[in-house]
């Protein structure tokens, strides 16, 4: 492993300042259970500087605002979020889904931040392949095995699929997040946050966030009567294994007929996928099991498999039918 | 493994030899995939012909085996592994081939899953085509107790044996109906829907099963009988060699050289070992193992010969030993030995329980202050002296969500005929990492990557490793089968590997039972069941 240096500001401006010095070459360091893993796996992009901002003392907490709505600080553990009873009563969903992130340990070490901000988990990159996200002028996956790591909804340099669990749902949420940035805070919906394969600072990443900035919490508004979602995910194993496909869907309903939908897919694409064409035809629909297994047909008609990935799209249709029907027999 | 680490030796000896110190490698999970063995990728094509009455008559089986860099990773295509049946007419054609792929041998097996998939598969199907179940059909043709096999009959591992009779050797031990019978009622057999994916619903159900039996029976022959001296004198059998110690102390140091890599056989081997000496308890068990300076030679580390073998020289070393206390008390308290009784280290006349000794006392007045013996065991070539094989069943139950090709285990038993089960709670333990191995066998693609063979992939660790986890491992049903098995000591007959080539096959026959698709090309994977959903649902592959 190459030689690092840690730093362990107590506030959030320090830290900004840490990074702004040492540039691309520093990375936040939150539960490091992917930060470590690229620098024990000697990737060439991993930083050389961890800003540690676990001594900042508030950003670790999940409370309800004034709205009704709730805050929750970038460095709580998944584990909190698994346990909230707050966040189990008001939204549901996201405990779902974050119950289904990596194992019980790993989730008592990640943070929400640092789940939504993750490498993406491509095998060639984690292998120390120079590809474009690893300093390199190519992409293994796209020509590679990509069977389960990779996009097959297309992709620009990077075919990467974007990993994180929790960004789907929060997307259905309409959740915000909070940026600290060296000329202050900044909002943006989740949705923004995590747009894939962007160029940011001339390196690739899945996020926006710059090299100095630090994501502090996540916003999710309060919810709304009659809102409904589910989460539906599919990985090789029963613990430990990223989405081969999953599939978050919102639904804002009003006597049996959906007024608004949010339909995201996970584990398909460099981005979490939201599906507009499905969220058109849901909306003024009834509910039921037969629009379960009508609503397919509207999905990803953009798909771009790549040669071993074409599965991914049967598995997200068949999620999709599969939440619908959750929800429409919830009654 | 064994093969594969030889080319890492002259590393190992160099750097002690530099250092002065013992050395011990230790690779790297993907450094492991990457420089030591895989199983061999291969075809099989097999031509079936079977009486109305669901008799096999005749096989023929064409295989291609991607052997890697060096011959004999796939050798004769695992035919003795799959000769468990009687079939009258064989016809095997042959190809191995070297290619730049990674080194190939046997891992968790030799050579069983990879060729037991499409053999237990080729007669569920056979089964389908006659219209019997798949139990029965095996039942039907399964070789059993009195099946007589000669050298042409028996496939690769039949080499002469001194108990052939006019060119035949006659299976005597050997439960292949018991485990397929008592397979069926652990699991709930009946159960099973004859139509495969014929229950309704998005979540359907469905049963498998699959046979299997390592190479060979496992009895070997001990210093003493007549079968050892011939075998021996032929010049081809693997000699084990063991010495078994009393100290001072009282205690009984068995000393092997060969290693435990987790199989825990000392366990097992001390227990047999305590029960000779008269001992209650394994308080007084030492073991010295693994190290060739402390212990006299014995053979590599496989196929389940560890406790018959390796531990038949101990057992062979401890009768002697229990001779000679008893020749040294009767000396010493003046009665006949046949008088005398041992327990828990103490010898007294069963007349007179005042005369007594003690092993301790006597090991004081022994020259050295020690009391040794040593014995031996050899292994007739690659099949057991007599017809006795192990052989297992593995039954599952699977459940296939039509939906998104998902697919999991309800249950699993795993049926056993491996002789007298000396240590059945390390049995069972060993059964459940026995489908946990099979089962990744089954399901993860060969690794190595696809696009750029020769490469490294596995590099995300236990991401790219998939084993099965404690998520995706069923409720299991252990049955053994205590056959009997007179020839050896306790009536064992080698338990590792028995069943563990079963499980690909139980689980491909019961996704097919669930959902109607079969498939054919490893691995089991949830892409292939959801693609093969679609082409039964649009005819249309
Ligand atoms: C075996 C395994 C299985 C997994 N399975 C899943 C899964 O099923 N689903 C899933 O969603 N994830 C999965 N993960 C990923 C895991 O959830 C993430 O590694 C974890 O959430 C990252 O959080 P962390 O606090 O450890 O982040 P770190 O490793 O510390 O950081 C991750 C990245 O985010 C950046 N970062 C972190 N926090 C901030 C912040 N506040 N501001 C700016 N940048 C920040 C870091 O610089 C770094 O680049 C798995 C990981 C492993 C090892
Ligand atoms: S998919 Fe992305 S991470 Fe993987 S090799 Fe291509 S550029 Fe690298």
């Amino acid at each position: 492993m190459k030689k690092i240096s840690v730093y362990r500001p107590t506030t959030i401006e320090e830290a900004i300042q840490i990074l702004s010095l040492h540039g691309t070459e520093a990375g936040v360091y939150a539960g490091g259970t992917d930060l470590l893993i690229r620098l024990k796996n000697r990737l060439k992009q991993a930083p050389s500087y961890l800003v540690d901002i676990k001594k900042i003392g508030n950003l670790r907490y999940i409370k309800e605002d004034a709205q009704g709505g709730v805050q929750i600080g970038a460095l709580t553990k998944l584990a909190e979020i698994a346990e909230s009873d707050l966040l189990a009563k008001k939204y549901p969903v996201l405990v779902q889904a974050v119950k289904t992130i990596s194992s019980p340990e790993l989730r008592n070490a990640s943070t929400l931040g640092g789940d939504l901000l993750q490498e993406v988990w491509c095998q060639y990159l984690r292998g120390g392949y120079s590809c474009w996200r690893n300093g390199g002028y190519i992409c293994y996956g796209a020509i590679g095995d990509n069977s389960y790591y990779h996009s097959a909804m297309g992709g620009r340099l990077c075919y990467a699929v974007y990993p994180g669990d929790a960004a789907p749902p929060l997307i259905t949420l309409d959740a915000k997040v909070r940026i600290a940035t060296p000329s202050g805070m900044k909002d943006l919906t989740v949705e923004q946050l995590v747009p894939g394969d962007m160029m940011v600072d001339g390196r690739i990443q899945s996020h926006v966030i710059r090299f100095n900035e630090i994501l502090t919490e996540v916003v999710i508004p309060p919810p709304k009567t009659g809102f409904r979602a589910s989460f539906e995910k599919l990985r090789p194993r029963g613990v430990w294994d990223f989405a081969m496909a999953s599939a978050s869907l919102g639904l804002q309903l009003r006597d049996g007929r959906i007024d608004d939908a949010r339909v995201v897919f996970g584990g398909i694409s460099g981005k979490p996928f939201r599906e507009r064409s499905v969220e058109e035809f849901l909306k003024g629909k009834t509910l039921n099991a037969e629009l379960a297994n009508q609503a397919p047909a509207s999905a990803l008609s953009n798909a771009a498999p790549l040669k071993y990935n074409a599965t991914k799209i049967d598995m997200a249709k068949g999620l999709l039918t599969s939440g619908l029907d959750k929800l429409a027999r919830e009654g | 493994m064994r093969q594969a680490s030889e080319k890492f030796y002259p590393w190992v000896a160099y750097v002690s030899k530099m250092t002065g110190k013992p050395v011990r490698l230790t690779l790297a999970k993907d450094q492991e995939l990457a420089h030591m063995q895989v199983k061999p990728e291969n075809i099989q094509k097999f031509k079936v012909g079977a009486k109305k009455d669901g008799r096999i008559t005749a096989c023929q089986r064409e295989f291609f085996v991607n052997t890697g860099e060096r011959s004999g990773g796939g050798g004769s295509g695992g035919r003795s592994e799959l000769y468990l049946h009687v079939i009258p007419n064989w016809k095997e054609i042959g190809n191995d081939y070297r290619t730049n792929s990674m080194t190939t041998g046997p891992s968790r097996s030799n050579m069983q899953q990879e060729f037991k998939w499409g053999w237990e598969q080729m007669m569920d199907e056979m089964a389908e085509a006659v219209g019997i179940d798949p139990v029965q059909f095996r039942l039907l043709n399964v070789q059993k107790p009195g099946t007589k096999v000669t050298i042409e009959s028996g496939g690769p591992t039949m080499v002469l044996m001194p108990e052939m009779e006019k060119g035949f050797l006659t299976y005597d031990s050997y439960a292949s109906v018991e485990v397929l019978q008592e397979g069926m009622k652990a699991i709930g057999w009946e159960k099973r829907n004859p139509a495969p994916g014929g229950n309704p619903g998005r979540f359907k159900r469905g049963f498998g099963m699959a046979m299997s039996q390592h190479h060979a029976g496992r009895l070997g022959y001990h210093e003493g009988e007549v079968g050892f001296e011939r075998t021996v004198k032929r010049g081809n059998a693997d000699v084990y060699q063991s010495e078994i110690e009393l100290n001072a102390d009282g205690n009984i140091i068995l000393h092997f050289a060969q290693p435990d890599s987790g199989t825990n056989h000392g366990t097992g081997i001390a227990t047999q070992i305590a029960e000779i000496l008269g001992y209650t308890t394994l308080d007084h068990m030492r073991l010295s193992w693994g190290d060739s300076d402390l212990a006299p030679p014995a053979p590599g580390w496989n196929s389940g010969l560890s406790t018959q073998l390796q531990g038949g020289a101990l057992c062979k070393a401890a009768d002697k030993l229990r001779q000679d206390l008893l020749k040294r008390a009767s000396d010493t308290l003046k009665t006949d030995a046949a008088r005398l009784q041992i327990r828990d280290g103490v010898i007294s006349s069963k007349e007179d329980p005042k005369k007594t000794t003690t092993f301790a006392a006597l090991a004081k007045t022994a020259e050295g202050r020690v009391i040794r013996q040593h014995a031996s065991c050899c292994h007739p070539g690659a099949i057991g002296r007599a017809m006795n094989r192990g052989i297992g069943t593995c039954f599952v139950e699977v459940e296939v969500d039509t939906w998104t090709g998902n697919w999991r285990f309800i249950r699993a038993a795993y049926c056993h005929d491996t002789g007298n089960v000396i240590n059945p709670l390390l049995a069972e333990a060993d059964m459940n990492g026995s489908l946990v191995q099979s089962t990744q066998v089954a399901t993860e693609a060969i690794p190595w990557d696809r696009e750029f063979p020769g490469t490294r992939h596995f590099s995300v660790g236990y991401l790219s490793y998939r084993l099965p986890t404690i998520m995706d491992v069923p409720e299991q049903t252990q049955v053994f089968v205590n056959s009997l098995e007179p020839r050896w000591f306790f009536g064992t007959k080698g338990f590792a590997e028995t069943a563990i080539g079963a499980p690909p096959g139980a689980i491909a026959n019961a996704i097919y039972n669930a959902c109607g698709v079969r498939i054919r090309e490893h691995p089991i994977s949830k892409d292939k069941i959801l693609a093969g959903l679609k082409t039964k649902a649009t005819g249309k592959a």
